[in-house]
């Protein structure tokens, strides 16, 4: 498979040439590598430099500048080896990561709206069911990714049956925005195609407010694809129809005003005119789908058609989108498709539900039963080309 | 660069790493140095070097080592031969002598310090120096370097020598201690006594009296514990709280006397000790208690006192007998002690090298081995314990051994199988004497404890006495007794009868007391009289005034035969159950008292007339069976039956054991009597009162099926379907009964089958479900039999909770709540009913895993044409390759998806004409039939109309008559066009559901 020609960093969301390549020293030994501040390290921490092991850059073909050749580690000039960094911020980059395109995923969504469940539970279908059924398989790429997911979400939501505590604000804690980075690989010998995911999970809070949205949720203008989740029982029209019959959340912002933020930061950092649409594919994902099924029609899409099941069906995610659009078109007005067609030049809507049903008192009797999660993970996927055979 | 020199190459460079793991440096191997810089003159070193390695490659000793360097090479060919890799190969090297020479300098300084502070400590003894010159080699101090610093160093003073007097004592206490343990090796001194050598270190031996001191406070009181705790008392003086070298010197000084006799024999001869004498003093000197070191130097000390020379390079090397400390040479053979047999050797338990028996801790592994040598040892002595009668002791010992060894260990269960019958025959022993005291008899206690004094003295019995104190409280008693039966030698009459009585009360079993009163008879008893009760006589009379009397009651037949015991009692009264139906007889009643007898008082003659013996009446289909035990020929059996429902009699005639009454009618109640009628002596008949039983025919019932297995909070409910007639037994068998369904069974086997559980309606309880399988038994009875039902097969397994079936499109999405520990499910379905269980023939299962479930979200099934479904959900366990199923017939565990019986309606939407200016709807399911009437509506735009007053109405399809296709031209149409088809009225869902046709057919462009 061919390498990629730039390679967006996880971390502080800056493309990069792989002409170009840096690693740093992994020497032990200040006294023999002596330890030089790290300006980058401290711009992107928003700290003092910290001391740290020195940083090489290194120069080669397009795609190969990373390229390590098997038993010849690159090493620092003080002889120890040196592993692989992002030539902007320096921050560690997950093992073989300039190998695969990187294509990052931002999930944007007002609070409560169940992203971190949705990142968790779209996770572990893309592992368990969605990888296999593609001749596929999930990889989970750094320490950091692998800590959050086994230690903590899997555990959470599949071991104890219990829903996710909502994410924390950047505000208050740095390592929220430390992203969830996995390698996709979807069939099998030369059709195979790798795509490096990478999941940012923001609180709800912090996208509600432009100048944190702003400052800490950068990630966004950066990504290649935007997932916006929509809670249905926040929305007034769907409150009054289902009445007391569900349990229901506290309204937050519209997502219609966050939508129009994250645009707006889009095209601010991308440089788009007005008038022109933000090429960034964009999935509105209608969340907890089940709690509104008292209210749509019995043979409904999101529950009649067929999943994608080792074959990403186009016809079928069309159907589905033009269903949910114009339920959300009942729900919302027109207002809000509207200005999605106006912003974006490619979305599509989905009907999805991380957990399958309502938790009781904040936990899961029945565990995880997922509807339809990996619905807007396929389309973008398809949407950049990344599905083999497609 | 150095010089190479192939014949002293092996041996510097490669013997050092032969056979480890580790090679020689770069650098070394190649005999380079690290300033070598010419690559050239490097290179040609290599090549030697390599070519030197090629013909030695198959060196016997070092060709393994050296095949490993010439593998290498091609390696240390890229690092030294190229410059700059050479660099870094360089500055490794060097760092790596750097932080050598750091380690070196930090053991020398470590040594330096311990060198001071024993200075400070008041100086060095010779044991001591001789570990720091171990020390400073390894190190790497010169030696030179070190024994000048360690002459700097003063000497320690010499300890006091412990005096005569004090040896003496702990001499007497390890004897004492010894013959309780029975190992003669304790005696040897105060270190022996705690498994340790003379030149053990202060921390071991506190650790060893620490551990010893645990012991001897769990240990229980007797002579054991009492010289353990002299021991540890004087070894905390003599050992701990003082230099114990004074203690091994006097122990020295005492060897070196016992063995100078000899020693002097031995020089007399010929001026010197010669290596065979040596090695024998130092043998002797070995089994007197000296380790080989010390024995060595008391027998160069003995020649220097007496003027000779020892000739004899070293120490012996012993392994001395762990019990009685015989020293045998190490290289023979023996493997037991030669005059006890003891083990010489153990192997550790940790990793089972072979070990001396006295070692305290292992050779490998540092496992402490005492405790362990110990237990072996007592384990050993425990046959001799039990013949000196000491179980108790011997159960204490085999505890400990079983504590340290393990219950597993082959000896802790060789001396288990010797030691358990002891123990129990002790304790049955104590039960008796328990018994005997209870029933007060001293006598008897008395006999049972000199027996447990011999056999099992230290045992105590239950309320912790030792034999020796519960004989002293029986000898009390049986004092009392005599005193009481010496006062009544003095007395007379009755007077004399109340102290006999008084001291048989004292001892029941006081057989001169019984014999005393055996002597004075009894008062007879009053008026005696006989009558027929049922199936038996029952006599009665007036007691006897004697206290205590017993009565011995005799039966005489008028028909002759002497007289014979009917039996014996204390009561006024007694049945005889034995007397011949239809005699003439008289009973005699004569009080009793040990062997004094009084004189009878006899009935009148009275007519055996008895009613007839287990009489029994059962109800059938149709029938009703009576039964009885003849009395021979006597009197004749009369039955009458009496219809409940219109009080009709009938006389029946009967055979001679029973009657089968067929003239019933199933439902109706009846009463049957059957009387005896006897010939009295006189002519007249005499009728008994007659045996009464109801009966009330049934149909016979059919087999009880589909039991319903339920768990709830512990207890298992077993529901049935009440049968029309009989009554329901359910039984719990541990085993699958293997009953054939619908057999008779005879209700009396019903105890062997299993537990027959309460009912209750229609429910019966197991309250105690027993952990794994076990099947529930229902049987009907009806009249004399049980017919055999269909068991249900039951695991007590946690129920599954919560099942829920959604419907997604034609499949249904099954969840549940795992209950805690299961991990396996069973799912069954039907689809016209609740499956009945996991066996169910008419159910589709499959069995899922909790993993399974896990990445399915669930479980998907498959609902094919079918609109309901019912859905089990079983726990399940894998129990010897076999999966069993728990029960499931609670609520939670069952769903349904049931929706009533809705038309699916599905269209489709194309564009026709030449020029694609035509929109063709058609209904394409159902096929055929009424169609509701359906709306098709159009909107404007690119998003589907949700409900018809989004759109207009472009077309009308289906209802009575109504056409089920359509033709729109789209002539006149705003584009992009939105059309989407509605049922026209909301009451047409309750009836069918619409489906929609993918959106491209939807959205016109």
């Amino acid at each position: 498979m061919a390498r990629p020609r730039t390679v967006l960093c996880p971390y502080c969301f800056e493309p990069w040439s792989t002409k170009l390549a840096a690693f740093r020293c992994t020497s032990g030994d200040a006294a023999r590598c002596p330890r030089q501040p790290d300006e980058p390290q401290g711009r992107l921490r928003g700290t003092e430099p910290p001391l740290a092991p020195r940083v090489l850059q290194r120069q080669g073909r397009l795609g190969q500048a990373f390229a390590v050749k098997r038993g010849s580690p690159v090493r620092c000039e003080c002889g120890a080896p040196a592993r692989p960094v992002c030539p902007s911020c320096h921050s560690d980059l997950p093992q073989r990561f300039a190998e695969a395109p990187s294509r990052s995923m931002g999930l944007i969504g007002t609070k409560a709206a169940g992203k971190s469940n949705f990142i968790a539970v779209a996770l572990h279908e893309l592992e368990h069911r969605v990888g296999p059924r593609f001749d596929g398989s999930l990889m989970l790429l750094d320490d950091a990714t692998r800590d959050r997911v086994d230690r903590e979400l899997m555990p959470r939501l599949y071991r104890e049956g219990a829903v996710l505590e909502a994410t924390r604000s950047a505000r208050g804690d740095a390592t929220v925005r430390a992203p969830l980075v996995a390698r996709l690989t979807l069939g099998a010998g030369g059709e195979s195609s790798q795509s490096n995911l990478v999941f940012f999970d923001s609180a709800g809070e912090d996208l509600q407010s432009l100048d944190v949205l702003e400052r800490e949720a950068r990630y966004i203008t950066q990504s290649h694809g935007l997932i916006l989740l929509l809670d249905p029982l926040q929305i007034q029209a769907v409150r009054d129809e289902l009445g007391g019959s569900v349990e229901l959340p506290e309204a937050s912002a519209d997502a219609y005003t966050m939508l129009g933020r994250v645009s707006g930061l889009i095209r601010e950092a991308r440089g788009i005119p007005a008038g022109k649409p933000i090429d960034a594919p964009l999935a509105i994902a209608v969340s907890k789908f089940d709690a509104v099924r008292p209210l749509l029609p019995e043979g409904h899409a999101v529950f009649a058609l067929p999943s994608h099941d080792g074959r990403f069906d186009p016809q079928v995610a069309r159907s589905i989108s033009a269903a949910v659009r114009s339920d959300l078109g009942g729900w919302l007005g027109e207002r809000f498709d509207s200005f999605v067609k106006q912003e974006f030049s490619e979305f599509a809507y989905f009907g999805v539900s991380a957990l399958g049903a309502s938790p009781v008192d904040g936990r899961l009797p029945n565990g995880v039963a997922p509807l339809r999660v990996e619905d807007p993970v396929l389309w973008m996927l398809d949407a950049w080309g990344a599905i083999p055979g497609r | 660069m150095r010089p190479f020199d192939p014949k002293t190459y092996l041996a510097e460079v490669v013997a050092p790493h032969a056979g480890s793991a580790e090679l020689p440096g770069l650098f070394e191997r190649y005999l380079l140095d690290l300033d070598d810089g010419d690559d050239a003159a490097i290179e040609a070193r290599m090549t030697e070097v390599k070519r030197y390695w090629d013909k030695k490659s198959t060196h016997p000793k070092y060709g393994t080592t050296i095949e490993t360097l010439r593998e290498r090479h091609g390696e240390a060919l890229l690092s030294l031969g190229d410059a700059r890799e050479r660099a870094k190969v360089v500055d490794e090297a060097r760092e790596g002598q750097r932080q050598a020479a750091e380690g070196a300098r930090r053991a020398v300084e470590d040594w330096d310090r311990v060198v001071a502070q024993l200075a400070a400590a008041g100086g060095l003894d010779p044991a001591r120096r001789a570990q720091l010159e171990k020390l400073a080699d390894r190190a790497g101090i010169p030696r030179e370097t070190a024994r000048a610093k360690l002459d700097a160093v003063p000497a320690a003073p010499e300890p006091e020598l412990l005096d005569a007097s004090q040896r003496s004592v702990i001499a007497a206490a390890l004897a004492a201690l010894a013959r309780d343990l029975r190992e003669p090796r304790v005696r040897l001194s105060l270190f022996h006594a705690f498994g340790l050598d003379l030149d053990a270190g202060r921390e071991a031996i506190a650790a060893r009296w620490r551990e010893r001191s645990e012991a001897s406070r769990r240990d229980s009181h007797g002579s054991a514990k009492a010289n353990w705790d002299r021991v540890l008392a004087l070894a905390k003086i003599h050992l701990l709280d003082n230099d114990p070298r004074g203690y091994v010197h006097g122990l020295s000084l005492e060897i070196r006397e016992a063995l100078e006799p000899e020693a002097i024999k031995a020089v007399a001869d010929d001026g010197q000790i010669d290596e065979v004498e040596a090695e024998h003093l130092q043998r002797q000197a070995v089994a007197l208690g000296l380790t080989p070191e010390l024995a060595q130097q008391a027998i160069a000390e003995l020649a220097r006192e007496n003027g000779a020379v020892v000739r004899s390079g070293g120490t012996v090397d012993v392994v001395a007998c762990p019990n009685c400390n015989r020293p045998h040479s190490r290289g023979g053979d023996d493997e037991r002690c030669q005059s006890c047999g003891t083990a010489l050797f153990i192997a550790c338990p940790g990793c089972g090298r072979r070990n001396d028996a006295t070692a305290a801790s292992c050779g490998g592994c540092g496992t402490d081995l005492h405790r362990h040598a110990a237990a072996i040892r007592a384990l050993a002595k425990l046959g001799a314990l039990l013949e000196e009668g000491r179980v108790g002791q011997a159960r204490e010992d085999l505890e400990e051994a079983t504590r340290v060894l393990g219950p597993a260990a082959p000896e802790v269960a060789a001396a288990s199988r010797e030691v358990t019958p002891a123990v129990e025959a002790a304790k049955r022993s104590w039960a008796e004497v328990e018994a005997a005291t209870a029933e007060r008899r001293p006598y008897a206690a008395r006999r049972l404890l000199i027996e447990l004094g011999r056999t099992a003295a230290d045992f105590p019995g239950p309320g912790g006495d030792l034999p020796a104190s519960a004989r002293a409280a029986a000898e009390g008693q049986i004092a009392e007794a005599e005193e009481l039966l010496a006062r009544a030698t003095g007395l007379s009459g009755q007077e004399r009868e109340r102290a006999l009585v008084a001291a048989l009360g004292a001892a029941a079993d006081c057989e001169r007391a019984e014999r005393e009163l055996d002597k004075l008879p009894p008062a007879s008893p009053g008026a005696v009289a006989a009558e027929p009760s049922g199936a038996r006589m029952t006599i009665g009379w007036e007691p006897s005034v004697t206290e205590g009397a017993r009565y011995a009651v005799t039966r005489v037949s008028a028909a002759g035969g002497g007289e014979i015991l009917v039996g014996e009692t204390d009561r006024p009264r007694i049945e005889d159950p034995k007397a011949v139906a239809g005699a003439v007889v008289r009973y005699s009643v004569a009080a009793v008292r040990g062997r004094a007898r009084s004189a009878a008082a006899t009935s009148e003659p009275a007519l055996v007339a008895l009613e007839v013996a287990d009489f029994a009446l059962v109800a059938g289909d149709g029938e009703a069976r009576l039964s009885w035990r003849p009395h021979g020929g006597a009197g004749r059996v009369l039955v009458e039956r009496r219809d409940e429902s219109d009080g009709t009699e009938t006389a029946l005639t009967p055979d001679a054991a029973g009657l089968t009454d067929r003239s019933v009618v199933n439902g109706r109640r009846y009463t049957y009597r059957v009387r005896v009628e006897y010939p009295r002596p006189g002519g007249e008949a005499l009728r008994t009162p007659g045996a009464t039983a109801f009966a009330e025919p049934v149909e016979r019932p059919r087999p009880l099926r589909d039991l319903v297995v339920r768990s709830d909070a512990g207890a298992v409910s077993i529901d049935f379907q009440p049968p029309a007639s009989g009554t329901v037994v359910v039984v719990k068998c541990r085993e699958d009964p293997a009953l054939e369904v619908g057999a008779d069974l005879d209700p009396a086997r019903l105890s062997a089958l299993g537990e027959s559980l309460p009912v209750s309606g229609a429910t019966a309880t197991d309250g105690d479900p027993p952990p794994g399988r076990c099947f529930y038994q229902p049987l009907t009875l009806a009249g004399a039999t049980a017919i055999v039902g269909e068991p249900a097969r039951h695991v007590a397994l946690p129920e599954i909770a919560n099942v829920r079936a959604l419907a997604n499109g034609r499949r249904a999405q099954v969840t549940w709540q795992w209950p805690e520990g299961v991990t396996l499910a069973r799912v069954a379905w039907r689809h016209d009913r609740q499956p009945v269980g996991t066996e169910d023939p008419k159910a589709t299962g499959v069995d899922y895993r909790l993993g399974e479930y896990r990445d399915r979200g669930g479980c998907s099934l498959d609902l094919g044409e079918q609109s309901s479904i019912f859905v089990a959900v079983y726990p399940a366990l894998r129990v010897e390759g076999e999966i069993v199923y728990g029960s499931a017939a609670g609520k939670g565990a069952r769903a349904t998806l049931r929706s009533e019986r809705k038309t699916e309606v599905r269209y489709s939407v194309r564009r026709a004409g030449r020029l694609q200016k035509r929109l063709e709807i058609e209904v394409s399911e159902p096929a055929e039939g009424v169609l509701p009437e359906l709306v098709l509506v159009g909107r404007e735009g690119d998003i589907l109309p949700r409900a018809v007053s989004d759109g207009t109405v472009l077309a009308r399809l289906g209802g009575d008559g109504g056409p089920r296709a359509s033709s729109l031209e789209l002539r006149g149409l705003a584009r992009p066009l939105a059309v989407r088809l509605f049922l026209d009225s909301a009451g047409a869902g309750g009836s069918h559901v619409l489906f929609d046709p993918m959106a491209d057919e939807l959205l016109i462009g």
